[in-house]
């Protein structure tokens, strides 16, 4: 055979084999985010109701009844979270990619990566110390700051990598035409990179909203209506947590609705980013 | 002849490295000067010593700068960077602001916030960078939705918007296609009647044909720096000739 | 879009136009003098030559400084390369007008035997062959430029007789010498001023056709110019090879 067409023939071989790789990786992927879409879905949209909105939690014994002050108790916390994490994860981000390049820089860097790494209940334990034993007592507050903790690595190295791709000519149209450098770092380089720095701060609000074990020694938990700082309050994880594990049918039933409840809540948070920060201009 | 731009033993480092060696040249007013060289002779360190954004890049220099007699090693480099306003070599429009707003940033961030001021200061200079009659409906457009030339003229009118002496051009044009590229020379021609224009190109017949002076720079020395014409004809040194006629290295 | 590189060889064109007329005036006022016997203007020929050199000069910069800075192609690549030779072919064209002018003031008096010559007819023909090879390089027009290159044999054969003619005038009378080699001379000129007139209309040819037709048009005139081009480069490799004078690349 002639050598040039043995080797064309070998070339398309081999990409229709790694094509093929490929896509059974993607496959294999896809298998247990369907089966948790699937089973939080087909097992929570029983109780899913007006009630779980704005009844509160039945006692003991009682079916029915709603999860308000869990739902009310989750997007307090992350609120909290978000107005310590935001704030500090974005200019950590932005000190680093801009004014970063010294030993300095590389030790918050490291820092920063040690802490995504730290254990969530770590983090909890730390906001248990710092906060609830001074206080005296749990609260919301002590939850929100642990929350905010944990925040802050992702959003960190979201914002510095997205500012890292603005590309530095736009800096320098700045500079060159007479802005000062921290105008120019505000109102250019952040802007350009804000849809990035958002989806950060996404990524990180949606992993505050689903941790557990930082918020069992710090906002503990509430069954009763509750949206005071200094005071424990409910959220969502934690009452999946202590109904998944109750012995009782219809807790556990709730407790799949509460995961779903959870869900819907980041996909809403996501999409209403999406809209807020999406571009003026059409892109090509 | 009217010196706008006066360098004398200027030396440039990145770090330890000497990238410019002992430059001393007069830029006079009004006139284009072309700097040619190649590939990493210094021609662009020169050029963004003479608005200081080689600091940008970690740069420093010694001897002395001036532009109409004022040292400018000693002012404010932002306060410098409005007189002598700089063109890059890739268009870089702001991608998140409206055509008019990328004309007016210069003067938007520097406090000029009244829609009354800034809208004929707007149409002035995109009328210099000859762009008006192509944006003029769409200003509310983006920045970054128009052609790589209308770009590189929109880069120019917002560096026109803040009223420089000077107008410093990075190879402005080694990214846009030739009709592109010949605007933007017919568009110097217009603006030395107003401004003084010092262009870093590595393009020789570009800086033939738009430069009334041009220096010749390698190895980071300034090597020979005449009229135009006499470069290109009858240049008095053997290296200048040898780069201008191709039969360098 | 009218550009800088136009406006430049707009200045070149209407340089050689002025040219052309002074040239045109300066044939013409050559021949007057003789026909009228008017000293004062064959010494005002001599003397306006000096302005003749002047344009000569300044056409040949411009073309130069054309050349070095716009690296012109196509169309305004022959129009450059055109107008340097027809600024030389007018410029031997004022050298000769002078050399007319010269021996008539050595001369001073039209002889009789004139009236038996076509020196007259020359003139005339020579005149009009200047003017429509200065009119087709004006006007662009090949068609002029044809007539222009066909008029010629009918000078080269007025010029023959003339030889015929003056040499029996001198055979018969002795006195007559002096002035009949003078006007044998100008009959040369006036026969020299058609070649330079004819190698004028090929260049027009040469800028509008984009056909070097030079020398090719005894054999074919306006046909199968490719064939007759080819056939003269075999020629000349065939020589080279000959004489050995192609060095080996």
């Amino acid at each position: 055979m002639n050598p040039s067409k043995f080797f064309h023939i070998k070339r398309k071989v081999t990409s229709v084999i790694m094509m093929s790789l490929s896509l059974v990786a993607t496959l294999i992927a896809l298998v247990p985010l369907v089966f948790i879409f699937y089973y939080t879905i087909s097992k929570g949209i029983s109780y899913l109701n007006i009630d779980f909105f704005i009844a509160m939690p039945k006692p003991v014994g009682e079916t029915g009844g709603g999860m308000a002050n869990a739902i009310a108790g989750t997007l307090l916390l992350i609120g909290i979270g978000g107005v310590i994490g935001i704030p500090v994860g974005v200019m950590t981000g932005t000190y680093l990619s801009e004014f970063g390049n010294n030993k300095f820089g590389s030790v918050v860097r490291f820092l920063t990566d040690v802490l995504s790494g730290v254990p969530s209940i770590v983090v909890g334990v730390v906001a248990y110390t710092l906060v609830v034993i001074p206080m005296k007592h749990f609260s919301a507050l002590a939850g929100g700051i642990a929350l905010g903790i944990l925040m802050i690595p992702t959003i960190t190295r979201t914002t510095e990598e997205m500012i890292k791709l603005v590309p530095h000519s736009l800096r320098e149209a700045g500079l060159a035409l007479g802005i000062p450098k921290w105008k120019t770092t505000i109102l250019i380089v952040l802007k350009t990179a804000w849809k990035g720095i958002a989806t950060g701060i996404l990524l990180g609000l949606s992993r505050a909203a689903g941790e557990t074990a930082p918020l069992l020694f710090t906002a503990l938990g509430n069954r009763f209506w509750s949206t005071k700082v200094g005071q424990p309050i409910a959220s969502l994880s934690v009452y999946i947590y202590d109904y998944a594990k109750a012995p009782f049918e219809d807790w556990n039933q709730q407790a799949w609705t509460a995961a779903l409840v959870l869900m819907l809540m980041i996909s809403i948070l996501s999409l209403t980013f999406r809209i807020v920060t999406r571009s003026k201009y059409k892109t090509k | 002849m009217d010196i706008k731009i006066s360098v004398k033993n200027l030396e440039a480092f990145y770090g330890k490295n000497k990238v410019l060696k002992n430059i001393s040249i007069d830029i006079p007013r009004n006139k284009v000067v072309a700097i040619i060289g190649p590939s990493g002779c210094g021609k662009s360190t020169f050029l963004r010593c003479l608005n200081r954004m080689h600091e940008v890049v970690g740069g420093t220099i010694t001897g002395s700068i001036q532009v109409d007699g004022e040292d400018l090693t000693k002012t404010d480099p932002v306060l410098l960077r409005k007189r002598l306003g700089m063109v890059f070599q890739k268009p870089n429009p702001f991608p998140t602001m409206s055509i008019f707003n990328n004309v007016a940033a210069g003067l938007r961030f520097n406090g000029v916030r009244n829609k009354k001021i800034l809208t004929p200061i707007v149409e002035r200079s995109l009328k210099q960078a000859a762009l008006w009659d192509e944006v003029k409906d769409n200003l509310d457009d983006s920045g970054v939705n128009i052609s790589g030339g209308q770009q590189q003229r929109l880069c120019i009118a917002r560096t026109l918007a803040v009223d420089p002496e000077v107008i410093l051009m990075d190879e402005p044009a080694s990214a846009l296609d030739p009709i592109s590229t010949s605007k933007i020379e017919e568009l110097i021609f217009e603006l030395k009647k107003n401004y003084t224009i010092v262009i870093v190109t590595h393009n020789m017949q570009q800086a033939a044909r738009v430069s009334d002076s041009t220096a010749f720079f390698y190895m980071g020395e300034l090597i020979e720096y005449d009229k135009t014409t006499k470069i290109f004809t009858n240049p008095a040194n053997k290296q200048t000739e040898d780069y201008v006629t191709g039969r360098f290295g | 879009m009218e550009t800088h590189f136009d406006i430049q060889l707009a200045k070149l064109k209407t340089r050689l136009f002025k040219m052309c007329s002074l040239v045109d005036e300066q044939v013409q006022f050559a021949l007057r003098a003789i026909e009228e016997e008017d000293m004062s203007l064959a010494e005002m020929v001599v003397e306006r030559d000096k302005k003749v050199d002047k344009y000569d000069v300044k056409i040949e910069k411009i073309c130069q400084k054309l050349f070095a800075l716009n690296q012109p192609v196509a169309m305004d690549l022959r129009l450059i390369m055109s107008a340097m030779t027809i600024n030389t072919n007018l410029e031997r064209i004022g050298d000769i007008a002078v050399n007319i002018a010269e021996n008539f003031i050595r001369l001073r008096t039209k002889p009789a035997f004139l009236e038996k010559t076509k020196i007259n007819q020359m003139s005339m023909i020579v005149k009009e062959m200047l003017r429509n090879a200065i009119d087709s390089f004006i006007q662009n027009d090949p068609k002029l430029a044809e007539k222009v290159i066909r008029s010629d044999d009918e000078l080269d054969a007025l010029n023959a007789e003339n030889h015929k003619v003056l040499i029996e005038i001198m055979k018969e009378d002795k006195e007559s010498i002096e002035p009949a080699v003078t006007f044998l001379v100008t009959s040369r000129e006036l026969e020299r001023i058609g070649d330079h007139a004819t190698n004028i209309a090929e260049d027009v040819f040469f800028i509008v056709e984009a056909e070097l037709i030079k020398h090719k048009y005894e054999k074919f005139l306006f046909s199968e110019v490719e064939n007759v081009e080819k056939e003269i480069d075999e020629e000349i490799d065939e020589d080279e090879k000959r004489n050995g004078d192609v060095q080996k690349n």
